[in-house]
C-alpha cells in the first residue's frame, strides 16, 4: 500500500539524516495510535465513526470532523489513483494516453467503491488472500536474491542516531493507516468482538516498514537508491525469475501492485462516500444495500471525476509534492482522530456512570 | 354436470364423458382418456361398478376411500379435469378420482451431472417419483414439504423443501415474498423458476443451483438450504448458494480428501484459465510481450508471423469456431455428434493454422479454454465463464495487461456484491471471523 505513494521515495531521500530513527519513531507511534484507536472502537460496538460522533457531540461539531474524515479518505483515493496510472503507464503501455488509461482505473474504482460495506469487506478478504503468497513471493525473491548487499543496508542502518524528521515520521507511520478501516467497518462488528492477533500489529508494520525501506537500498546500494521516483518498480526488475516464463519479477509485482491499488481505492471511495452520506439528517447506516442507492453512484462519480481534474493539474513533481504534504496532513489527522476517540469514550464512560447511579444499567461494550 | 362440462370445455374430442347404466343405477362419469391411467380407473371405478356391483358397498367405497374427494364446486371441475382428475355424478354428489398417468416409475441416470463412483440415479420428470427420492436419501421428519402452482396456462405444481430445524429463515421469507410476485404464463422448466427467482435475469452468474442429483439436493437440504422440485422437469433448483457450491462436484465427497481437494484446485485453475487466456494472448502478443521471458516471447511472435491481421481478431476466429462447435454438438443428434467434433476440431484447426489464418499458440489457447470449460462442473454456472470470456477480450483489446487486471477486479467486486436470496455470494469467512483479515491488508 505504501509503496505506490512515493513512502519509501521520501524515507530513502532521508537516509543519512535520519530516517532509520524516523522509522522507529513512527512504528512506536503507530503501533500506540493504532492499538489506542481500536481499543477506543471496541468501547462502540456496531457503530462506525459517523454514528458514534453524532452520539456524543452537537450536530456542528460533528459533521465538520466527518467531513474532516471524508475528505482524507477521498484524497488518498484520489492520489493514489493518480500515481497507479502513472506507474502503470510507464511500465505497461508507455505509449498510452494517461487519460484513456485513467478512465479504467476510476471506471473500475467508482463501481467497486459504489458497493455496500459488506460488498467492500468481502471483496478485500478475498482479493488479500489472492494476493498474500504473490506478495510473500516477492519478499522472498528479495530476501534470497544473492545481488542484495546486506552491507549497503547496514552502512544506512549505522545513521540510526540522527535525530527522525517530520517528514519521514509520517510518511513512514503511514504504514500503521490499516487500522482506519475500523472507523467505518466497525459498524459490522457485533458487540463482544474482540480483534484478534492486535500483537500482529507491531510486529508486521516493523517488519513491512524496515522491509520497504531496507531492500531497495540493499539492491541499489547507499547512493543510487535516490535517483528513482518508482523506487520499488525498479527495485523489483533487479530480480529474475530463472526458471518461471514470466521471467521478470517486475510483473508479478505490478500486478501485485495493481490490485492493491485498486483495492485501496476502492476502500477509500467507499469510506469516504459513507462518511459524506452520513452527514446527511436522514441518514441511517445500512451495511447491506440491495440495489445500490443512486447516492452511491453519485457520490464516487464525484471522486472519479477529481481525480479527473487532479490529474489534469498533476504533474511528477506535484504529485509528489501533493503527496508528502498530504502525508504529512495525515498523520495529524490521525493523531487528532485518536484524542476525539479518547475524550469520546471518557465521555462515554462518564454518561454511562451517571446513569448507572440513576439506576440505569447501561454497560459499555464489556 | 356431464352438460355444463362439455359446454366449459367445448366439447374437445379426446374427453370421454358418458353417463353408465349397469342396469340397477345411473352414473355420470367423464375424464380424459390421455391423461388418466385406464387400469387405475378401471379397478377403482368401472370394476366395483359394474360386474361387481353393490349399492352399499359402492356407497361406502365413494365415502371412505382416500382416493375419492366430494367436489361440490362447479367452478372446480375442469380445472380438475384437466390436471387428471375423473369426475363422476353418484346419486347427485360428485366425486373426483385421482388417477394421473404416470410416465416415470424407475429413477432416471445422471447424465448432465455425472459421476465416477457416486450414485447414478438422477431426478425424473415426474414430481411424486422426485418426492420419493429425496424422501429416501433425507429421511427425517422435520423435512418440510409445501406445494404450490403456478403459470397461467401451464398450472404447473411445484413443491418446496427445507428442513425446518436447520433452515435459514431469511431465505426462506425472501423465496416466498418472491414467488408472490412472479407472473408467468408458461412454466416448463425448472431453469426458468430459477431465473424468475434469482430476480437476476440481467445478472452475470447464476444465483440458484440447478441439478439433477437427489444425494446433492440432500446435501444442500442437510446444510440448511431449501429446494424446489417442478414437475415436469428433471432439474431441482436449490437456493441460497455460494460460488464454491458451483465449483463443486458430488464426487468430491466420495473420494479420499486429498484427492478430491486436488481436483477442485485444478477446477479452479480450469476456470480462471478458461476465462483469461484469450485475453492474456491478445495482451501480450499486442501489448506486453516483455512480459514473458525472451523465448516464449520469441515463439509467440514467431508462431504468429503468418498471420495477418491483429490477434484479437484472430481470437475472434477461434472462439466463434470453438463456441460454434460446442453448440453444434449440444443440438446435433448423437450419431453426427462426433463427425463434427472431428470435422471442426481436428480439421479445421489444423487447416486454419497451416493457412496462415490463425497462429499454432492461438490453436492450443483454444482448445485450452474449450478443455477447461468443460471441467467446471455446473452447466449454468460454465455458460457464465465462457460469456465472462467475451469480457475479458474485449477489455483487453483496448488496455491489455493492464485491463486483464482490472477486469478481474471488477468481477470479484461484482460476485461479492451479489448475494443469493440474501445470503453473500463469495465470502470466505462467518462475520466474526473476518475483521483481523481486512484489517491487516494495508500494512
Amino acid at each position: 500500500m505504501n509503496i505506490m505513494l512515493f513512502v519509501p521515495h521520501i524515507l530513502v531521500k532521508d537516509r543519512f539524516d535520519g530516517a532509520v530513527m524516523s522509522l522507529l519513531v513512527a512504528i512506536a507511534c503507530g503501533s500506540v495510535v493504532s492499538m489506542v484507536t481500536i481499543w477506543c472502537y471496541q468501547q462502540f460496538p456496531e457503530m462506525g465513526l459517523p454514528e458514534i460522533l453524532h452520539r456524543y457531540f452537537p450536530a456542528w461539531i460533528a459533521i465538520p470532523l466527518i467531513v474532516l474524515a471524508g475528505v482524507a479518505w477521498s484524497t488518498a483515493g484520489i492520489l493514489v489513483v493518480y500515481s497507479f496510472t502513472r506507474t502503470m503507464g510507464i511500465f505497461f503501455n508507455p505509449e498510452t494516453n494517461e487519460f484513456y488509461f485513467l478512465f479504467i482505473v476510476v471506471f473500475a474504482c467508482v463501481l467497486a467503491g459504489s458497493r455496500s460495506s459488506r460488498s467492500v469487506q468481502f471483496t478485500l478478504e478475498i482479493l488479500f488472500l489472492i494476493i498474500a503468497p504473490l506478495g510473500l513471493f516477492i519478499l522472498f525473491k528479495a530476501v534470497t536474491d544473492d545481488q542484495v548487499s546486506w552491507d549497503a543496508m547496514r552502512v544506512v542502518a549505522g545513521y540510526v542516531w540522527k535525530a527522525p524528521t517530520l517528514k519521514s515520521v509520517a510518511a513512514a507511520s503511514f504504514l500503521f493507516s490499516g487500522y482506519l478501516n475500523i472507523q467505518l467497518f466497525n459498524r459490522m462488528n457485533p458487540s463482544g468482538y474482540k480483534l484478534k492477533y492486535r500483537w500482529s500489529i507491531p510486529l508486521l508494520g516493523a517488519f513491512f516498514a524496515f522491509f520497504t525501506f531496507f531492500i531497495p537500498i540493499g539492491f541499489h546500494g547507499t547512493m543510487a537508491v535516490e535517483h528513482y521516483v518508482f523506487l520499488w518498480s525498479v527495485t523489483a526488475d533487479s530480480m529474475v525469475m530463472k526458471y518461471g516464463f514470466v521471467q521478470r519479477v517486475l510483473f508479478t509485482f505490478l500486478i501485485l501492485f495493481a490490485v492493491l491499488s485498486l483495492m485501496f481505492v476502492m476502500n477509500a471511495f467507499h469510506c469516504s462516500m459513507e462518511f459524506f452520506k452520513s452527514c446527511s439528517p436522514n441518514y441511517k447506516p445500512k451495511p447491506e444495500e440491495m440495489p445500490v442507492p443512486r447516492s452511491n453512484w453519485i457520490l464516487c462519480s464525484v471522486f472519479g471525476a477529481l481525480s479527473f481534474l487532479y490529474s489534469l493539474w498533476a504533474n511528477e513533481q506535484r504529485n509528489t509534492w501533493a503527496t508528502e504534504w498530504w502525508l504529512v496532513s495525515r498523520f495529524f489527522v490521525e493523531l487528532f482522530a485518536m484524542f476525539v476517540m479518547l475524550f469520546v469514550v471518557l465521555r462515554a464512560r462518564k454518561k454511562s456512570n451517571v446513569r448507572g447511579a440513576k439506576g440505569g444499567s447501561a454497560h459499555y461494550g464489556k | 354436470m356431464l352438460d355444463q362440462i362439455k359446454q366449459q370445455l367445448g366439447d374437445p374430442a379426446d374427453l370421454l364423458a358418458k353417463t353408465l347404466d349397469n342396469g340397477y343405477t345411473k352414473m355420470e362419469f367423464c375424464f380424459f382418456p390421455s391423461m388418466c391411467d385406464i387400469n387405475q380407473v378401471k379397478d377403482a371405478i368401472m370394476v366395483p361398478f359394474s360386474y361387481r356391483f353393490d349399492p352399499d358397498e359402492f356407497r361406502r367405497m365413494l365415502k371412505s376411500s382416500p382416493g375419492f374427494v366430494r367436489a361440490d364446486n362447479p367452478d372446480e371441475w375442469v380445472a380438475m379435469l384437466l390436471k387428471g382428475c375423473t369426475l363422476i355424478q353418484y346419486e347427485g354428489a360428485v366425486y373426483a378420482m385421482e388417477a394421473i398417468r404416470k410416465m416415470e416409475t424407475k429413477p432416471g441416470n445422471t447424465e448432465v451431472e455425472a459421476s465416477l463412483q457416486g450414485p447414478q440415479s438422477s431426478f425424473t420428470e415426474d414430481l411424486d417419483m422426485n418426492m420419493n427420492l429425496i424422501r429416501l436419501r433425507y429421511n427425517l421428519p422435520t423435512l418440510a414439504v409445501e406445494k404450490m402452482e403456478k403459470g397461467d396456462v401451464s398450472k404447473t405444481r411445484f413443491m418446496i423443501l427445507y428442513d425446518r430445524d436447520k433452515v435459514d429463515r431469511k431465505p426462506l421469507d425472501e423465496l416466498h415474498k418472491r414467488l408472490e410476485t412472479i407472473q408467468m404464463k408458461l412454466l416448463q422448466a425448472a431453469g426458468q423458476l430459477g431465473m424468475y427467482l434469482g430476480n437476476s435475469r440481467f445478472s452475470l452468474f447464476p444465483v440458484t443451483i440447478q441439478t439433477e442429483r437427489p444425494d446433492r439436493v440432500a446435501q444442500f437440504l442437510e446444510r440448511g438450504k431449501i429446494a424446489i422440485m417442478v414437475d415436469g422437469s428433471r432439474f431441482a433448483i436449490a437456493l441460497p448458494v455460494r460460488f464454491f457450491d458451483f465449483m463443486h462436484a458430488m464426487d468430491d465427497d466420495y473420494e479420499p480428501f486429498w484427492m478430491g481437494r486436488v481436483i477442485i484446485l485444478f477446477r479452479y485453475i480450469g476456470m480462471l484459465l478458461s476465462m483469461t487466456l484469450p485475453s492474456l494472448y491478445i495482451a501480450v502478443s499486442s501489448y506486453n510481450p516483455e512480459f514473458f521471458r525472451v523465448q516464449l516471447a520469441f515463439s509467440i511472435d514467431g508462431s504468429r508471423a503468418a498471420v495477418p491481421y491483429p490477434a484479437f481478431i484472430e481470437v475472434f476466429i477461434m472462439l466463434f469456431m470453438i463456441e460454434a462447435l460446442i453448440e453444434a454438438s449440444i443440438r446435433l443428434p448423437r450419431f453426427v455428434g462426433s463427425t463434427a467434433a472431428t470435422v471442426g476440431g481436428l480439421i479445421l484447426g489444423q487447416a486454419a493454422q497451416q493457412a496462415g489464418l490463425v497462429s499454432s499458440i492461438m490453436i492450443i489457447v483454444t482448445s485450452v479454454v474449450a478443455i477447461s470449460n468443460f471441467v467446471i462442473p455446473n452447466s449454468s454456472f460454465s455458460y457464465s465463464i465462457r460469456a465472462l470470456k467475451y469480457l475479458f477480450v474485449v477489455v483487453s483489446i483496448f488496455y491489455g495487461m493492464i485491463g486483464v487486471i482490472v477486469t478481474m477486479f471488477l468481477v470479484i467486486v461484482y460476485l461479492c456484491h451479489l448475494r443469493s436470496f440474501g445470503q453473500p455470494y463469495l465470502a470466505l469467512f462467518m462475520p466474526s471471523e473476518k475483521e483481523h483479515q481486512s484489517h491487516k491488508k494495508s500494512g
